[in-house]
């Protein structure tokens, strides 16, 4: 093998020919190369025809520069070949950059061409040859292979012409042979799933499946890994996602199909799994190989009463289950066979419905064969994964069907002719999933379905907050941009950023939001909600979405990318509200995109970069602003009625001093309310807190506790304000609910207890409450404001 | 209803094709179609589809034979696999049922009876026997098979254009009516006054080179005479064709004066290279048909234009001596005859610093194939003055 120079060279190669060309147009020359490399020769109408089919922004220069190129030889009158020793590097790269599918395209221009009245290569040369052969190989290359194979032997003693013809192509033939049906294995976006498996066995059933979709649907095959399996993305077959994976003969053993259609509705959600492959048929008089068999219902063989006959032999009883396959895909193949002919109205192979036999055994005995027809006359064939293929199925509540075509008899007779009868049994069989599959109605069943059962409602959102200020403004405007209410989905904003300083309740918003009914309605599949903050566990928060929604082997995943990958898949086909609060790192959202095109993401964040960054356009971020003064003297009214009935001018200056930042209005108008019996005044309050605001502004930055960094000095001086008023033994308390509390924590009693290990804690809460330092939510739980969780920070630091 | 809207989408996806294929369509065309659709047009069926976009966007058959492959392309990506035409599949479309026949039947004489036995059938031939494919193999996507140079025909036309020479000559057949009623007004008699008709008086000879690194130009340089001739008038364009250089042979005694020089400049000895007219030009692009210089220059080039279209061996790259040489004492021969003369050069200016090209950009007006260039060469032949470095 020589060595392949590589594309830098190639590249190299062209610039040093092309002393004055600009980068762009040495560009544009190695991609034309690319395409060129396939043909065994060119001239310059292909050469010119590749670019524009191909490459049509390339400029007309590339062409001559291609031409005139070392990469180019003259091998006579306009005729050139990319000299031998690039094409292979060339052609590699032409799949590496474009993708398989772009060298099969290649191909059907040089067959299309090379057909075209004219004969551009001449008439029955050797050349036109070559450049059909190679046209085909791409295309078909079993069929080209073939044509070697014969024309060779048919030659025996050619001319040494045409040997050296042969060699050269045969080289040919095989070196491509690579670049044709499979592209290197790639990293995993893109692929997030499939609506129908396919499950295959021998490396037969599963070359066939992917003959089938190269000839008839021109298909890029891409391999997927996802845990410990490969997946093959076979693209949109009748408006559903086909993948493919292959199981280990058997149901039971490892890496049989038990564990692989397990591992794989796992891995890809499908609605429906189909086995594919070969199978035994039962009767040789009425079916014949290559017929199809659709199975109704399988009968598992395995589980047997070997009992005694009357005259004393062993008599078997088979006691195994006999599942029924899924209706709605039994419908979809009986009646694909109505059409599946050929186009002069044969049918292209038999096709029998109805019971399977599936175990363990590898049959080439006719005695057993035969006993087995005993047990159940009916029956049209054996074979040996579908009792894995139910198992795991009915596990995982996902529908399947089995079509396998008849390869033998069982009759002992196995080995003759094996090959061709095995190739047709699994083409057969392929090509009639495919046929179904093309009629569609699968990919629209997956809606119906979920229409039929409401998928169980997920949510992980924290409980409402139990008092929401007017912000129904703001909500009704974050709901029209999630698409709240609107039918067209295409509308919606996938992404939207809600930014707003801390403490104006964005927090307190979006879980407002999550509990909304009308966004339950846009999202009947729930909301999903992570709190990152400035240094998130992000695998822990994707975990916890992956629990959420219930995918197994979570565990497998080692990094944030592989739970990702898995969310996405799950999500694929889901409509949920997906929520990530408070976002420090406009990174770590990456990881949360995970949201199909039935998902909505919302953002939270503090921070106007992170906003920016995250937003795709300005227009996603929605700034929540301060309450109004009106709002905010109607919160505090709320609150502490007496004192706002009393003072109102005071009180008016007190919000103006917290600047509409409804939790500062929060604590104060709690704490109002408190100390109001003990004489507590606005006025004091008020002088209170701008003394304490002096106060901070005064101190060195250092000082500065974290909540003033966060806020503004006034607030701080409130919470510090209304922390002072509380006994020392409550402050402790408070301050220990800092350590432990994360956000948006939520806690009952008990852990309160726990945690202060104190007989009652219902005294303490209380108080804490009062001081608007703890606030109560539903189901006798509490929640604590990120501010205040680092304003109690802030004593524990102290001690 | 969704079937609209995925039309709508699928025909603009069609429509930017075009436009970056240099389509000349603006949303007023894009419009056109979509107030056609509503119409009720082109709905019934793809093929109608098509020709509607035909008949609104394509403005030549050129163009409509790309509009048709772009169209199919379309169709293959977006519109076939949303399932929605099971019913309206064309032929084709059930072509990969045929998997199972035998291709060997689908090869070149489908009148044939099927065979039993598919080999027989490849024992036609001597030598190597047919390959089992045909053009249906390869149908799936279609292809754009009409070239799309970097300049339609229509423009490099309307450039030439410019050039013709509109003068009357020959009998008076035409009347002057002008002039008629001048004469009818001051004598007061009916007086025909007839003029001859105008004629194009431009006369165009194109020497073309061929072969060699010409050889991948040879398809658009075709192209370019063709629109030229059309522009000009066949009658008045004479295309003839050499290799390399039109006249070869010069003296070389000359550039003994040069032996020591490694500059490949020639114009030490310029005064004493003899003007050459022997060797010959070629009527046919396979030349071999030679007609003697002397006498195309006597009788095409008298006071006519003459373009000559050659790389100048700029595309190889290599200095030529006595190329130059040959080319500079040929183009002394061509100035006895007329002064209008310009060279073409396929490749873009830069890359003139190779080759014979480097020295001889500095004799002779010499332009890239494009338009720009050939737009300056147009002026030149006009009359514009074009300083030259060196005067012959």
């Amino acid at each position: 093998v020589s060595v392949s120079p590589s594309i830098d060279n190639l590249r190299l190669l062209l610039s040093d020919a092309m002393p004055n060309a600009d980068e762009q147009i040495i560009e544009q020359t190695l991609a034309l190369a690319r395409h060129a490399a396939l043909p065994a020769a060119l001239n310059t109408a292909l050469v010119h025809l590749l670019r524009i089919n191909f490459l049509p922004e390339t400029a007309h220069a590339a062409e001559y520069n291609l031409l005139l190129s070392p990469l180019c030889r003259v091998i006579g009158d306009d005729l050139y070949e990319i000299t031998p020793e690039l094409r292979g590097a060339l052609l590699y790269d032409l799949a590496k950059v474009h993708g398989p599918a772009r060298v099969r395209n290649v191909a059907r221009l040089l067959g299309q061409y090379t057909h075209r009245p004219g004969a551009p290569w001449g008439e029955d040369t050797p050349l036109e040859r070559a450049q059909r052969l190679t046209a085909l190989n791409f295309i078909d290359p079993t069929i080209a292979k073939e044509w070697m194979e014969h024309a060779e032997q048919r030659l025996g003693t050619g001319t040494s012409l045409d040997r050296a013809w042969f060699v050269a192509m045969r080289n040919e033939v095989t070196q491509i042979e690579q670049f044709v049906t499979i592209s290197p294995s790639d990293s995993q976006p893109g692929f997030t799933g499939a609506d129908i498996l396919l499950v295959t066995v021998t490396a037969v059933e599963m070359r066939a499946v992917l003959d089938v979709l190269r000839t008839q649907f021109n298909r890029t095959i891409k391999r997927h890994n996802v845990g410990d399996k490969t997946y093959y993305d076979l693209g949109n077959i009748g408006g559903a996602a086909v993948a493919m994976v292959q199981s280990e003969i058997g149901a039971g053993g490892p890496g049989a199909a038990l564990l692989t259609v397990q591992k794989s509705i796992d891995a890809l959600n499908p609605v429906a799994v189909i086995m594919v492959g070969m199978a035994l048929g039962l009767d040789s008089r009425k079916q014949h190989v290559g017929d199809v068999l659709v199975a109704r219902q399988l009968a598992l063989y395995e589980l047997q009463r070997v009992g005694q006959s009357a005259a004393g032999a062993p008599q078997l009883r088979v006691r195994g289950d006999r599942p029924a396959v899924s209706p709605w895909l039994l419908d979809k193949f009986r009646s694909g066979v109505l059409d599946w002919r050929q186009p002069g109205g044969a049918a292209l192979a038999e096709v029998h419905f109805g019971l399977v036999f599936s175990g363990e055994k590898l049959i080439d005995h006719q005695d057993f064969r035969n006993q087995l027809r005993m047990v159940e006359p009916e029956a049209i064939g054996v074979e040996m994964e579908g009792a894995g293929l139910y198992m795991a199925a009915i596990d995982r509540r996902i529908d399947w069907i089995l079509v396998k075509a008849i390869c033998d008899w069982g009759d002992g007779n196995k080995s003759r002719n094996k090959q061709q009868r095995q190739r047709l049994a699994a083409q057969n069989a392929a090509e009639f999933v495919f046929h179904v599959l093309k009629l569609g109605g699968v990919a629209q069943l997956r809606t119906v379905l979920q229409d039929i059962m409401p998928a169980r409602k997920i949510s992980n959102a924290p409980p409402l907050p139990s008092l929401m200020v007017s912000r129904e403004d703001d909500m009704r405007q974050v709901k029209a941009r999630l698409g709240v209410g609107i039918q067209d989905v295409h509308t919606m904003h996938v992404l939207t950023v809600i930014r707003g300083w801390p403490g104006v309740g964005k927090t307190t918003l979006v879980s407002a939001l999550a509990h909304d009914p009308d966004v339950a309605a846009t999202f009947p599949d729930g909301v999903l909600w992570a709190s990152l903050g400035q240094e998130p566990n992000l695998l822990a928060e994707l975990a916890a979405w992956g629990r959420a929604l219930s995918i197994p082997n979570l565990a497998q995943a080692r990094t944030t990318e592989e739970v990702s990958a898995q969310l996405r898949a799950v999500l694929r086909i889901k409509r949920m509200l997906l929520i990530v609060d408070d976002v420090w790192d406009a990174r770590h959202t990456e990881l949360f995109r995970v949201g199909g095109p039935g998902c909505a993401l919302l953002v939270t964040t503090r921070l106007p970069g992170v906003a920016r960054t995250i937003a795709p356009t300005p227009g996603d971020v929605y700034i929540l602003g301060v309450l109004s003064d009106e709002k905010a003297l109607e919160l505090l009214q709320t609150l502490a009625p007496d004192a706002v009935r009393e003072h109102p001018a005071v009180c008016q200056e007190l919000v103006d001093d917290l600047e509409g930042l409804p939790l500062a209005i929060q604590v104060a108008g709690r704490l109002l309310q408190t100390e109001h019996s003990y004489g507590f005044s606005v006025v004091t309050l008020l002088e209170d807190i701008r003394a304490g605001a002096r106060l901070i502004q005064e101190q060195a930055p250092v000082d500065r506790t974290e909540v003033a960094n966060d806020t503004t000095p006034t607030i701080a001086a409130l919470l510090n304000k209304s922390t002072a008023l509380l006994d020392d033994e409550t402050r402790n308390y408070f301050a220990y609910l800092g350590a432990f509390a994360p956000e948006p924590a939520t806690f009952d009693a008990d852990a309160m207890r726990d945690v202060w290990q104190v007989e009652d804690p219902k005294p303490i809460i209380r108080k804490l409450v009062d001081y608007g330092l703890l606030e109560s939510v539903e189901n006798g739980r509490f929640w604590m404001q990120k501010m205040l969780v680092a304003h109690a920070m802030s004593f524990l630091t102290d001690d | 209803m969704s079937d609209t809207h995925e039309t709508a989408f699928f025909v603009w996806n069609l429509f930017v094709l075009l436009r970056r294929r240099g389509f000349p369509l603006g949303m007023n065309d894009y419009e056109d179609l979509r107030r056609a659709l509503r119409a009720g047009f082109g709905l019934a069926s793809n093929y109608q589809l098509r020709d509607v976009c035909c008949a609104l966007w394509a403005k030549s058959l050129k163009e409509q034979e790309t509009l048709k492959a772009l169209f199919d392309q379309t169709i293959q990506l977006e519109w076939n696999l949303s399932a929605l035409d099971q019913t309206s599949q064309e032929p084709d479309e059930t072509a990969p049922f045929a998997i199972e026949v035998p291709p060997q039947t689908a090869s070149t004489d489908p009148s044939a009876p099927e065979s039993a036995d598919p080999p027989a059938k490849l024992e036609r031939r001597e030598g190597l026997p047919n390959i089992p494919d045909s053009a249906r193999t390869y149908s799936a996507v279609p292809f754009i098979f009409v070239p799309q140079f970097p300049l339609t025909h229509r423009e490099i036309a309307q450039l030439w254009r410019r050039l013709r020479r509109p003068f009357r000559a020959g009998p008076p057949i035409e009347l002057d009516i002008d002039a008629t009623i001048h004469s009818r007004s001051r004598s007061g008699l009916l007086t025909l006054t007839l003029v001859p008709r105008r004629r194009n008086m431009t006369r165009l000879l194109l020497l073309v080179d061929r072969r060699g690194s010409m050889q991948p130009f040879h398809w658009f340089v075709d192209h370019v005479c063709a629109a030229i001739q059309s522009a000009i008038g066949s009658d008045q364009v004479v295309i003839l064709y050499f290799h390399d250089v039109p006249a070869k042979g010069a003296d070389r005694a000359p550039l003994i004066a040069l032996s020591n020089q490694l500059s490949p400049q020639l114009d030490q000895i310029l005064p004493q290279i003899e003007p050459l007219e022997r060797g010959s030009v070629y009527t046919d692009t396979q030349l071999l048909q030679p007609r003697p210089i002397a006498t195309v220059l006597r009788d095409y080039a008298k006071d006519s234009a003459v373009i000559i279209i050659s790389d100048a061996g700029a595309a190889r790259g290599r200095p030529d001596t006595l190329r130059l040489l040959d080319t500079i004492a040929f183009l002394k021969a061509l100035r006895r005859y007329t002064s209008g003369y310009i060279w073409l050069n396929p490749l873009p200016e830069q890359f003139w610093s190779r080759g014979v090209a480097a020295q001889l950009q500095r004799h002779v007006p010499m332009f890239s194939l494009e338009r720009a260039g050939m737009e300056r060469a147009v002026n030149v032949l006009r009359g514009r003055p074009y300083p030259i470095a060196r005067q012959l």
